[in-house]
């Protein structure tokens, strides 16, 4: 009996506006009392800035794991994920 | 007497490569080089992005560079290296690499105004911008046209 076909995975066309707000809310849900700041990098590019105490104690490979886990666990496509150009996890012990 | 401004395709292409073992040279001789490390190692990123776009257009200078693109002059001298890495035709294939999350996560942080910062750094935290430093120039050095 053939297999029926998987439909290739498709994304919706979102605005870059809308990427950022899906960002920030995947961001906050996983920092609902910290700094999350999004801004505006080089040209189309997004820079998400997160200041929490929750890094005070990792070491910088499992600050940028646990940045691109929150990232990934939105819908967002590659290309899009694409457009953060900066991803910045952020002590208060390292700004004092 | 001629200043030399080295931009020549060859003089980013060597001084990449010089400015990446100068960082892991600094590294090694301990914390209290490390900030500098990171400063150095950023630099072979900038020249770097510079000499791979100058190869993949075909051009021998910088300023050929910008006049082959219609750019101004400050888009190719820039030290932005989000700025750099878009002129690069492979720039949408990096940003789907493993690359963009060392550029993104590591690299990208790199400002030439940490020559002025005093403050010491975890050598942990500089290990990890230099690995990342490597991973994406080794990333540029594979996938350029």
């Amino acid at each position: 009996m053939p297999q029926a076909r998987r439909r290739p995975k498709t994304h919706p066309v979102r605005s870059r506006n809308e990427v950022k707000r899906l960002v920030y809310e995947a961001f906050r849900k996983e920092f609902p009392e910290d700094t999350v700041d999004l801004s505006d990098g080089y040209k189309e590019n997004i820079h998400v800035m997160v200041v929490s105490r929750e890094f005070d104690r990792m070491r910088e490979r499992e600050k940028q794991d646990l940045m691109w886990k929150i990232i990934d666990s939105t819908d967002l496509s590659e290309d899009e994920k694409g457009l953060i150009s900066l991803v910045f996890p952020v002590s208060p012990a390292e700004i004092k | 007497m001629t200043v030399r401004n080295f931009e020549g395709v060859s003089d980013q292409r060597k001084a990449a490569h010089k400015r990446r073992l100068d960082a892991w040279a600094l590294l090694r001789a301990g914390r209290v080089h490390a900030h500098c490390a990171m400063y150095i190692g950023g630099y072979a990123i900038e020249c770097k992005l510079k000499s791979v776009a100058m190869e993949t257009f075909g051009c021998r200078t910088l300023s050929q560079l910008a006049r082959k693109l219609d750019l101004d002059d400050a888009s190719v001298y820039s030290h932005g290296l989000e700025a750099l890495a878009i002129l690069l035709p492979l720039y949408s294939t990096l940003k789907r690499s493993s690359a963009w999350r060392d550029f993104a996560g590591e690299v990208n942080r790199w400002r030439p105004s940490w020559r002025y910062d005093p403050n010491d750094i975890e050598l942990s935290k500089a290990t990890t911008f230099l690995e990342a430093v490597d991973r994406l120039y080794h990333w540029l050095d594979s996938n350029q046209c």
